[in-house]
Formats: C-alpha cells, structure tokens, sequence
C-alpha cells in the first residue's frame, strides 16, 4: 500500500445566509440540550459573492447539546436557484461548544456564544450533475442557543484518479 | 456580501482495509441494489492515528440506477497504544452511467471507486479526546484487484474565523 496520499480536489459549491427563528429551546432531553430552528429565508451565493438563489422558508436547522459538550448538528434546507432549479441540502455534522461541566450553565441560559458548524451534505438537485456531488460545509451561528443567522459555505470535494 | 469563512483541513491520518471479497449482492433494493462489503482487518497509519482495523464492520452501501453509490461504513480501530475508537462514515462514490449501474450489479467493477466521505469518530480515550470534538472528512480509492485495496486519506476541518 502506497504511503502516498491520494490526489483530492475540493471547490466552493454555493454559500447561503440562513435567516432562523428560535422556537424549540429543550433543556432536559434525554440525550442534552436541544435547540431547534425553522428557517425564516434567505439568500444563495456563488463565491464572487454573486446571488444565484434564495432559501426556502420552512425548512429546519436544529442543535442537541450533547454531554460531552459536543453539537450534534442536523437539518435540512432548501435552495431555490435564479435559474428554477431546486437544491436540497439535507446534511448532519458536529460544533464543539463547552466543558462538560458547563452543559448545565447553558441548559439554565447562563452561557451561550457563536458557534463554529461542521456538516455533511449529500445534495440532491433536480440539475443532474448536483446530484453526483458530495459535499462538506463550513459554517457559523451568530448564537448557540438562539440564533438568527447561520452562514455556510458549502464544497463539493473528491478523490482524483490515479 | 460576505468573504468566505476561512477554513484549514489538517491531515489525521490513512488507512487501509481489508475487505472480505464474497460480497453481498441484493438486487433489486429500494435503492437500486444494495452491497455489503465485510472489513476482515487493515492497517491505519499517521500523524495523529497509528493502529489497525478490527475485523469488525462493513460498508453497507446502496447503489442508485444513476452511478451514484452511498457509502456506509461502521468499523472500529484499535491503536498501537491501546485505545479503542468508533468510526462510522458516509459519503459517495460515482461508478458511472446506468450500464455501469448494471455491470456493477453483476460484479463487474470500474477499475477504481473514488469516495468523498464525512466521518463520525467517537472514543473513550482521553488521549483521543479531540477525536470527540473535530468535524473530520476525507477522500478515498478503492481498487478492485485481488485483493480489493481500499484506502483512505482522513482530514479535520477547522474554522479559522
């Protein structure tokens, strides 16, 4: 087996500023502290920073605090591009927020702060070559337990033949 | 407008598995067909993660009429120094049109699959506490020789805002 790592490829997809409402604050859920957000809008980029898009309303990004201190981190969005087609950017990933021994302070609301996110994101598309796309996305929430903005920049990545 | 977030990926580690080479075929599945591959061990290797694989786990994967296959692993590794980390991951692999679709259905294999995968590592190990706490990706080749070589190049993704 060849020490040699493989050639890879990784290049900006889309980015998009998330609009959230934070209704679902769960201080005591079996598994952490949950923190649900329903997506209000917002708007689609290209890294020129050009709108190709928007966001539809109505989708979810949501947060469980689990008691390592550790974000789970699921949702699932859609985009709608200027051109008609749809992107829907379903994705799961991980934001490392505390101590353990701080889950407490910000189950009772008394710590809280931005939080750098972390997802997976196996688009889907009706334009065909999203489809044979996977993706990675790097992102902020302007706050861990009521956000109103969430920022991602959403890459596609591969391995390259050999 | 915005600038994109910085970000910098840093490399954990590789590994390779061994994978039992009777694969299960399931054809037809709701999802095209469904493969599963068994890991019969391997070797894992670098900067953060020396050790080897279990001979635990497969891929479950599926395969889409359209060439896309999703890849579904779940493993264990057992470092050199004893400690005991869970590794799932998905991610996709493109195998081609629909008639590679069908050739792969009867083991006819591309001569390489070429994986984008996100992974979920969980450890009680403190020394591999980060592990934990780190969003990790990585990018992966199978060869379908005999044996199948499969081998992965596995990264952390950091925010530097």
């Amino acid at each position: 087996m060849s020490e040699q790592l493989n050639i890879t490829r990784v290049d900006h997809l889309f980015s998009a500023d998330v609009e959230l409402e934070s209704w679902g604050f769960y201080p005591n859920v079996s598994a952490g502290v949950r923190v649900n957000n329903i997506i209000k809008g917002g708007e689609v980029f290209d890294k020129e920073g050009n709108v190709v898009g928007e966001v539809v309303p109505g989708g979810e990004m949501n947060q469980l605090l689990r008691f390592n201190g550790v974000f789970d981190l699921e949702g699932r969005l859609t985009f709608k591009l200027s051109d008609g087609n749809l992107v829907y950017v379903p994705y799961e990933g991980r934001a490392d927020f505390c101590k353990p021994e701080e889950l407490d302070a910000f189950a009772k609301g008394e710590l809280t702060a931005p939080l750098n996110i972390y997802m997976a994101v196996p688009v889907e598309s009706t334009k065909d070559e999203i489809n044979r796309m996977y993706a990675f996305a790097v992102g902020r929430l302007d706050d861990a337990k009521a956000p109103t903005k969430a920022m991602l920049d959403i890459y596609e990545f591969e391995c390259m033949p050999i | 407008m915005r600038e994109l977030i910085p970000f910098e990926s840093e490399y954990l580690f590789s590994y390779a598995a061994d994978v039992d080479p009777d694969f299960e075929m399931y054809d037809p599945s709701a999802h095209g067909f469904r493969l599963n591959g068994y890991i019969v061990g391997g070797k894992v290797w670098g900067p953060k993660v020396n050790g080897r694989l279990r001979a635990v786990g497969a891929d479950w994967c599926t395969g889409n009429p359209n060439g896309i296959q999703n890849v579904n692993v779940r493993t264990t590794i057992l470092t050199d120094d004893g400690a005991k980390i869970y590794m799932t991951y998905v991610g996709r692999n493109d195998i081609g049109d629909h008639e590679a679709f069908e050739k792969y259905k009867k083991f006819v294999f591309p001569e390489q699959v070429r994986n984008a995968i996100c992974f979920h590592l969980e450890t009680d190990d403190p020394r591999y506490e980060w592990a934990n706490r780190t969003f990790i990706y990585g990018f992966g080749m199978a060869k379908f020789t005999d044996p199948v070589v499969v081998r992965y190049d596995v990264y952390a993704l950091k925010s530097t805002l």
